[in-house]
């Protein structure tokens, strides 16, 4: 197998592992205070443009958040697919490539939670749960491979293909969901229920907190641990780092960028099974408000560290339903939470590149 | 297949390649100065958001492209500010860049232009009837009664075509995509140049959001309404190898694409809508398939420039 060809993504990608790797220890906590104040600065900002008391909002924002039991879980649902397209994006890029496909893999992965979550009537919760659960996996990580294997076959910029991914399978979702996945006698564009025994299970009675958040803090663990503590791990961060190095070491990158691609879609497919068998119970088309690109602001965001993930993927939550609840209470649009998202990012990508460009930061 | 079926076809491919050209040639410029700009999308977002608020607030649709075309530039030098000045990472800045625009055109739709869904009172940009052409058959009123804007951007192609092939500065431009440190030595302002060359993008993106609002839909926005169309143009870009004319082809082959949805039972297509909005997309994939790299891609694509970094 051939080197993937170090075009535009392929360099970008190196020097984005490098700049999240940065040797001065400060960096990390300029960059975290920074960001944080960025978002809290912009969502004020932001509400006071429409006459709102940021302090009032605040207050809201957070009670609806943290204040109760039923809030905080549901915070913690909301990070929970979110945190695993963010794995799965850590995977590929610290092995050098940008997937930005984790929409797609997510809308296809759910797809394979619904197939088999309602293919079987009834079987044991266990076996039946993890039969979905894999599912999800599989195709998720099939349709990853699918936008790598363009790549190391045809040359493909794999941001582009992972990108037009995204739309084949929103789109495959909403055809599934308007013909072959509807039930007959149903008006609405969803799939049939999935059984009982295919649901994640409820934890905290009175409140939405299912399965899939530990599974999703388990997966953070998983991921670390992979990254740091197998010789796999090794050898994907070293082609991360440096593919040119890595291929005269004698390692095969492009199966190491196969293989990366393969678990990084299948982390990405299980954040599609933890909405529709722990939120929706059913796919529905456009079930995923944007998690993709949300994921990847939460890799970015954690310079890619998978435990950092978990802690801006909550973050993310908060401000996810505090938004949603400020939207109820004070009437400001929900869409705020975008901006409390997007503006950290580009506050890191700066305070980057500034960094790169003064020399603070050394390059491999 | 009558007459009148392709000339509809006709007429609905080259006006639903308009949104796919006007940003791809954007993306061709600031590719060709080495700025790989996954920000497109929300260039684009800012531009349909700013044409329709611009449109509602000066009663006049032709002054709301402009203001359109300017908020894509404002997002242009946003990011140009961050890629060509501070060397942030192309990608990050890009993405970072897409969600901001979902979330400040969403939010700022719920609360200036109402949370409904009417279109803004001064309507669309009508089509303009070109004389003598417009009267020739079958073509003639599918490709020369378009709105103004599809003239805006095929005469853009071939502006820049000359522009990139055959002027000085167009020879800087691709010069800095090149090899950004040789024409720094050379006395080229790498950073002003890719920092123009961004703005360009964005007012060029912002036009093609515009398009979409004010023409598509009847002047109506609707969040998140450009659906990766964006994304679309960047591919278009790279299969028209960054050459404006080949780019003003790729994007009327997937303007015909989009325009199946549309025209697809007319042409006898029963396939499910859902698939027929796919297609463009798949036809992206298929492409890759069919012509695999390029080489013609800039040397410096997607490089962030740092003197002595040779």
């Amino acid at each position: 197998m051939t080197d993937p060809p170090a075009t535009g993504g392929g360099l970008s990608t190196r020097l984005l592992v490098d700049l999240l790797k940065p040797r001065r220890p400060g960096f990390g906590v300029f960059v975290v205070t920074g960001a944080f104040a960025t978002s809290l600065l912009a969502g004020a900002l932001a509400v006071s443009l429409i006459g709102v008391s940021p302090v009032r909002a605040l207050t809201v924002l957070v009670e609806g958040s943290v204040g109760s039991k039923a809030a905080l879980a549901d915070a913690l649902v909301f990070a929970t697919p979110r945190l695993f397209v963010a794995l799965g994006a850590i995977v590929a890029i610290r092995c050098g490539v940008f997937n930005l496909g984790g929409e797609g893999q997510l809308q296809v992965g759910a797809i394979g939670a619904i197939l088999a979550g309602t293919a079987f009537g009834s079987l044991v919760t266990p076996i039946h749960l993890g039969l979905a659960l894999a599912a999800s996996m599989v195709f998720g990580g099939v349709w990853a491979v699918i936008a790598i294997a363009l790549k190391l076959w045809r040359g493909a910029n794999e941001i582009i293909v992972t990108l037009m991914m995204n739309f084949v399978a929103i789109y495959l979702v909403q055809y599934l969901v308007q013909g072959p996945l509807q039930p007959a006698d149903s008006i609405y564009n969803t799939s049939e229920r999935v059984a009982d025994s295919a649901e994640l299970p409820v934890l905290v009675s009175g409140t939405r907190l299912h399965l899939g958040v530990p599974l999703a803090f388990a997966a953070a663990v998983a991921v670390w641990f992979l990254l740091y503590r197998t010789p796999l791990g090794v050898r994907l961060r070293a082609t991360g780092l440096n593919p040119r190095a890595a291929r005269l070491q004698g390692l095969s990158v492009g199966r190491l960028v196969l293989a990366s691609m393969a678990i990084s879609g299948s982390i990405a497919g299980l954040a599609g099974a933890s909405e529709v068998l722990g939120v929706q119970f059913r796919l529905i088309q456009g079930f995923s408000s944007n998690f993709g690109f949300e994921g990847l602001a939460i890799a970015f965001l954690a310079r890619l560290e998978p435990f950092s993930a978990v802690l801006v993927a909550v973050y993310f939550g908060m401000v996810q339903k505090g938004t949603t609840q400020l939207e109820s209470v004070l009437g400001v649009p929900s869409a705020l939470a975008f901006i409390m998202e997007a503006l950290p990012i580009i506050f890191l990508a700066g305070a980057q590149g500034w960094l790169l460009l003064r020399g603070r930061v050394v390059r491999a | 297949m009558s007459d009148g079926t392709i000339a509809l076809f006709l007429a609905s491919a080259v006006r639903l390649a308009g949104p796919i050209l006007l940003p791809a040639l954007g993306e061709v410029v600031s590719e060709r100065a080495g700025v790989f700009n996954v920000g497109l999308e929300g260039m684009m977002l800012f531009g349909a958001f700013g044409a329709a608020a611009g449109a509602d607030a000066t009663n006049s649709a032709i002054i709301g492209a402009l203001i359109g075309g300017a908020s894509g530039a404002a997002a242009g030098a946003l990011l140009g500010f961050l890629v060509a000045r501070l060397r942030a990472d192309q990608i990050v800045a890009g993405i970072g860049l897409n969600l901001l625009a979902l979330g400040v055109t969403s939010f700022l739709r719920t609360e200036f232009l109402g949370g409904s869904t009417s279109p803004v009172s001064a309507g669309v940009l009508k089509p303009l009837a070109l004389p003598l052409l417009s009267d020739l058959p079958l073509v003639g009123a599918s490709l020369f009664n378009q709105s103004p804007l599809i003239y805006v951007a095929v005469l853009g192609a071939f502006v820049l075509w000359i522009f990139i092939r055959s002027t000085r500065p167009g020879l800087v431009l691709r010069s800095v995509g090149e090899r950004a440190v040789a024409a720094d030595s050379a006395g080229v302002n790498v950073v002003k140049v890719r920092l123009l060359a961004v703005v360009f993008t964005g007012f060029m993106a912002g036009l093609g959001g515009a398009y979409l609002c004010i023409v598509q839909t009847g002047g109506v926005f609707i969040d998140n309404m450009t659906g990766g169309r964006g994304y679309l143009a960047i591919a278009v870009a790279i299969f028209g190898r960054w050459q404006p004319l080949w780019v003003c082809a790729a994007a009327l082959l997937f303007g015909a694409a989009d325009a199946l949805q549309y025209q697809g039972q007319n042409l006898g297509l029963s396939v499910p809508t859902a698939i027929l909005l796919m297609f463009p997309f798949a036809l992206a994939l298929l492409t890759w398939v069919l012509l695999g790299r390029s080489k013609a891609a800039p040397a410096d694509l997607g490089r962030p420039f740092i003197r002595g970094s040779g």
